[in-house]
């Protein structure tokens, strides 16, 4: 974790609070008492332990704790990858629990982007069909206006024919940043999507995801061990043990690096 | 590395299995051949053994020619009784008779069994095969015993009159006896008349003269009873009850040797076609290994260990299942005398025979196929390096290798070097090689064509949508493997558009010189199981006012050495009837001229003018002069005398009957023919299909075995589909994530499944089309026209092969699909 502090970002933070924090109106995404357990008796693990959070709409929400403190498994559960053992998650007012596997999947489809940590892509695809691929899963033809704008965003214009394998890494995340927007969805989930990326290739994806909540009015929701990361988010959100212990807005990485010293991640 | 080996297979019990089931299945197919015609074999000796039990010494004829499984015997003349009766020691002796003879059922219809046959009753007991279960033996001529089978189809009893037909036409006869039948293959559908002896003289043979004469003693042993006959006798055969036994059996034991090797060339294949699987298989498995192999080698194995498991795991996996096809084997041989049964061909038996060869035949060629074509892949795994540990690297080569294209291309141009020189110099022997040479070049290159043809036979399927453009991306995403999975199934395809290729031409070929050579407006043909017509049907035909007729006889001799089809027929009155091309010479009523078509005359080097011995079957020989020599078509014996000439020294029936009249006319033949129910009336058109019906069963036989190759090349596809999807877990977790539906997914695994199989039919259909037609070519002399496309099985073939993808990844895409997503995406 540390190492990544003594190498100063090449990009830096594009001035999140430049831009004026929107009034807390909406809510894309929420978890009410949430509780994933896993297993039972002695050996079960309260991956989440009674979570209530919102997501806002057009807003950048980082998620940070220790290892094993339920990141992910928040993260997986409002996104609708699975299930909770109670409470309830919805996407843009919609309660997640009610819904078919079918319908669940058109929602994660139509209303939801991923970026994960590696492995986002269809290799056999170019850059331009991963892109499109959900829009495609839904017989959509891509919104011309927006499509170009998100690829002028993630600066991919010169790649969009290329297959995955003949990107770099970063090239690689830029793109799956690219098809988590295509679709124009209600908010975009990121776990640890700089995770695997020099520092460099992390800021840039970091930028574009920035810039996907000033200028395009996303909502994202990334997971990350890395303070420079999350000061990219105008909110944190710190879980330990499967509860949420702390908030921090308008973080820098400093304040972040403290706050984890102090309560020793 | 032994426990490696284990616990590799354990780990993977469901790959496991449906790779075995290609080496299961064919295990399974070639021991369940060799139990079955070991067990027919023992089945029919035993018969054979028992049916000739009694009779000391056979009198028969002497051979008039042979070919490889039947020898053809001229008859005993019956003036050999009164000498064999004044030898000394003779007990008892009698002739013996068995022909044709056809039951007229209660509907007026012949009975509908396998076997027809008319026998002379024998009152010796010993000599006898048979027993009177009622009543008494026929003593009048008009009397015959019937065999319970034939009475109770005819639906008549002791004292009932029940009608024949035999040579000598239709009559009536009184049913004196019952006759119970044991020991005798296919006894249950078999329909036995006795006649007296007298009455099967005349029915079932020449006057004077019979077929076999049955001798027993009380006091001599066989050997000096034969001897003695042997030193009275002149111009027969004098055998043993135990020396005939041991031929019959030995001719039967040949006939089913052919069959079992028929049956075992198409095991063969459909192992053949199974190797590819486990090759595949295993070429799979190792490279997703590669990591674990790596290490391996880095704690210290050596490559030959690394080898050695490889093959190791391969060899067992080839036991087990070997063990299982043999436990399956003997199913299939239950199976098959079961469907024998229903055909009406029973084997009394109910023990199977296995012996050791075929034990030993089933593990060999289990573990064999298993391990040789594991021997690529597990090299591949020895070469892995321990540094390989370390990298991301796969051992699986995706593309074609420098030494494949160069193997490839050598082959391609020796096969289109082959195809080209054959067909222009009409060498089949030289386009069969070409074909073989070309056929292995696709093989190995299978790989470069993958992209090509995938693109578009997978054209469609831009059209539905992101499902199928992923099929169509990851059918060719591996060409490597997808051209060895689809090569499972070029190799049965090919097989079968051949087959139907051969089948189609040669039926349209002899439709055609039937439809082409027959000016006649009709004809008079036997049903179904019936040898011919008796010769009546010509005169009840000929007595119709306003009809011509013309017999044609049939029958196989042996010219000038060997055996040839001789018609009997009088082309010079046929205007009517046939329609000739004479070459050379000209068409004479002379009895002693002959006319050959000129396919045989240039291959025995013939020409107007020159004499032929031939020795008919009735031991005669006679001298004919060629007369003509005529272009020769699949409508008319290769060599044909006038009617006179050859129908006495046939069996007295005759091939078919031409008709010549008004339609009108031809009506009333069939009216007047309405007593012989062995008899229908077609015209040209009908009876030329009735020509080529066994052609289309045996066509249907040969795609059923052909089947079971399909059958392993699908399982194959399920297999490969399988691992395949199962390497893409991650991808299909991160596909479900992004919004891919369930069904969607099943699709995509689905259509990916038929582009391979679309893939490896197209490559199919060419070649077996393309080899078939080339062989065809060179073949116009043997009476084969231009090929024809048999466009609904092609069809059928396209469509199966779509079914058969769908249905191979329905298994593999439900899993995928069904897959959690988060389970996916954190393997
Ligand atoms: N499938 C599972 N089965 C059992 N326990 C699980 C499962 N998935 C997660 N857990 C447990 O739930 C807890 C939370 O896991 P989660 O993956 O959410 O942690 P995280 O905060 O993302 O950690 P990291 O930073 O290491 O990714 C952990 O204790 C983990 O062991
Ligand atoms: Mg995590």
């Amino acid at each position: 974790m540390n190492n990544t502090l003594q190498l100063p970002p090449l990009i830096s933070p594009a001035t999140p609070h430049a831009t004026p924090a929107r009034p807390i109106t909406e809510v894309a995404a929420a978890a009410r008492n949430a509780v994933k357990t896993y297993g039972t008796g002695e050996a079960a693990v309260h991956a989440l332990d009674d979570v209530t959070v919102d997501f806002e709409r057009g807003r950048f929400t980082a998620i940070m704790g220790p290892s094993g403190s339920g990141k992910s498994t928040l993260m997986q559960n409002v996104a609708g990858l699975d299930t909770l053992t109670s409470g309830s998650v919805s996407i843009g007012g919609v309660d997640l629990s009610s819904l078919s596997d079918r319908k669940l999947t058109r929602l994660r489809r139509d209303r939801i982007g991923f970026i994960f940590q590696s492995f986002n892509l269809v290799p056999t695809l170019t850059a331009k069909e991963n892109i499109e691929l959900p829009l495609d899963l839904a017989g959509r033809s891509p919104d011309r206006e927006w499509f170009d704008e998100v690829i002028r965003t993630v600066g991919l214009e010169s790649r969009l024919g290329h297959r995955p394998a003949e990107l770099s890494g970063g090239q690689q995340q830029r793109v799956a940043v690219a098809r988590a927007l295509a679709s124009r969805p209600e908010i975009v989930f990121g776990d640890e999507p700089t995770g695997n990326l020099d520092s460099s290739s992390g800021g840039e994806v970091l930028t574009f995801l920035r810039d996907a909540v000033d200028r395009l009015g996303q909502t994202v929701v990334m997971v990350t061990h890395d303070p420079v990361a999350a000061s990219y988010a105008d909110r944190i959100v710190f879980l330990a043990d499967g509860r949420i212990v702390d908030e921090m807005h308008q973080p820098t990485s400093d304040r972040v690096l403290d706050r984890m010293k102090r309560f020793g991640h | 590395m032994f426990r490696m080996s284990i616990r590799n297979l354990v780990a993977k019990k469901l790959r496991l299995l449906t790779t075995t089931l290609a080496i299961v299945l064919g295990v399974a197919f070639t021991t369940g051949t060799m139990i079955l015609t070991d067990t027919m074999v023992d089945s029919l000796d035993a018969a054979v053994a028992d049916f000739n039990d009694g009779v000391d010494v056979f009198v028969r004829g002497m051979p008039v020619g042979e070919d490889e499984m039947f020898t053809l015997r001229g008859p005993v003349d019956l003036d050999h009784l009164e000498r064999i009766a004044a030898v000394d020691g003779v007990t008892a002796a009698t002739p013996y008779w068995a022909g044709y003879t056809q039951v007229v059922g209660a509907d007026g219809k012949a009975l509908d069994l396998i076997q027809s046959l008319g026998l002379n009753w024998i009152d010796d007991p010993e000599l006898s095969a048979f027993e009177l279960a009622d009543g008494r033996a026929p003593a009048a001529d008009d009397e015959i015993a019937l065999g319970r089978v034939a009475a109770g189809d005819a639906g008549v009893g002791l004292g009932d009159d029940v009608d024949l037909i035999t040579l000598a036409g239709r009559e009536t006869f009184t049913v004196s006896g019952l006759v119970e039948v044991h020991d005798m293959p296919g006894a249950e559908n078999a329909s036995l008349v006795f006649f007296t002896t007298d009455g099967a003289e005349l029915r079932l043979g020449d006057a004077g003269a019979t077929q076999k004469i049955l001798v027993r003693s009380d006091t001599l042993s066989p050997d000096e009873l034969a001897g003695r006959l042997a030193l009275s006798l002149r111009d027969v055969d004098v055998v043993t009850g135990a020396d005939l036994v041991t031929e019959e059996q030995e001719s039967l034991g040949f006939a089913i040797g052919v069959f079992e090797k028929i049956l075992l060339v198409f095991g063969g294949i459909a192992l053949f076609v199974g190797s590819f699987t486990i090759a595949n298989t295993f070429t799979i498995t190792v490279a997703q290994r590669t990591k674990e192999l790596a290490l391996v080698r880095a704690i210290g194995a050596s490559r030959r260990q690394v080898l050695g498991s490889v093959v190791l795991e391969a060899a067992m996996i080839g036991l087990g299942a070997a063990a299982a096809g043999l436990a399956a084997g003997f199913g299939v041989a239950r199976g098959l005398l079961g469907l024998f049964g229903r055909l009406g061909i029973d084997f009394p038996t109910s023990t199977l025979v296995v012996q050791t060869s075929t034990v030993v035949a089933a593990f060999a060629v289990g573990i064999g196929v298993t391990v040789a074509a594991a021997l690529v892949p597990a090299r591949r795994a020895a070469k892995v390096a321990p540094v390989d540990a370390m990298r991301d690297a796969s051992i699986e080569s995706t593309t074609t290798s420098r030494k494949r294209l160069v193997i490839g291309a050598a082959l391609a141009a020796l096969g289109a070097f082959g195809l080209v020189r054959g067909v222009i110099g009409t060498d089949p022997a030289l386009v069969g090689l070409g074909s073989v040479a070309t056929f292995h070049a696709v093989l190995a290159l299978g790989p470069i064509l993958v992209r090509p043809i995938t693109r578009a036979v997978a054209f469609p399927l831009r059209h539905l949508g992101a499902p199928g453009r992923l099929a169509a991306a990851n059918a060719s995403r591996n060409p490597r493997r997808s051209a060895s999975t689809a090569a499972a199934l070029t190799i049965g395809v090919t097989l079968v558009a051949g087959a139907s290729m051969l089948a189609a031409t040669a039926s349209a070929s002899i439709k055609g010189d039937a439809a082409a050579a027959l000016t006649a407006d009709a004809v008079a043909r036997p049903i179904g199981p019936n040898p011919g017509l008796p010769t009546e049907v010509t005169r009840i035909a000929e007595s119709i006012d306003g009809v011509d007729t013309l017999p044609v006889h049939e029958l196989r001799a042996q010219v000038d050495g060997s055996m040839e089809f001789v018609g009997g027929l009088d082309l010079a009155d046929g205007d009517e009837f046939v329609d000739v091309t004479v070459v050379e010479g000209s068409i004479t009523e002379r009895s002693d001229g002959v006319v050959v078509g000129d396919d045989l005359a240039e291959e025995r080097d013939w020409t107007v003018g020159q004499p032929v011995d031939v020795l008919f079957g009735d031991g005669v020989t006679a001298r004919f002069e060629i007369t003509a020599i005529v272009e020769q078509t699949n409508a008319l014996p290769a060599m044909v005398a006038t009617y006179d000439a050859v129908a006495p020294h046939g069996i007295g029936l005759d091939r078919v009957v031409l008709l010549s009249g008004d339609a009108d006319a031809i009506t009333r033949v069939d009216a007047a023919l309405a007593g012989q129910p062995t008899v229908t009336v077609d015209d040209i058109d009908a009876y030329a299909d009735s020509l080529v019906g066994a052609l289309g069963t045996v066509l249907n036989l040969v795609l059923g075995l052909l089947g079971l190759a399909v059958v392993i090349a699908v399982l194959g596809i399920a297999t490969t589909i399988g691992l395949s999807v199962h390497e893409r877990t991650r991808e299909l977790g991160v596909l479900r994530a992004i919004g891919m539906e369930r069904r969607q997914v099943r699709r995509s695994i689905r259509l990916e499944a038929t582009v391979i199989a679309l893939f490896g039919t197209v490559l199919g259909l060419a070649m077996g089309l393309g080899f078939t037609a080339a062989v065809i070519s060179t073949l116009a002399d043997d009476g084969f026209g231009s090929p024809i496309v048999p466009v609904s099985t092609l069809v059928a073939i396209v469509i199966g092969a779509v079914v058969a993808g769908t249905v191979a990844a329905a298994l593999p895409a439900r899993a995928a699909a069904r897959r959690p997503i988060l389970d996916a995406i954190t393997v």
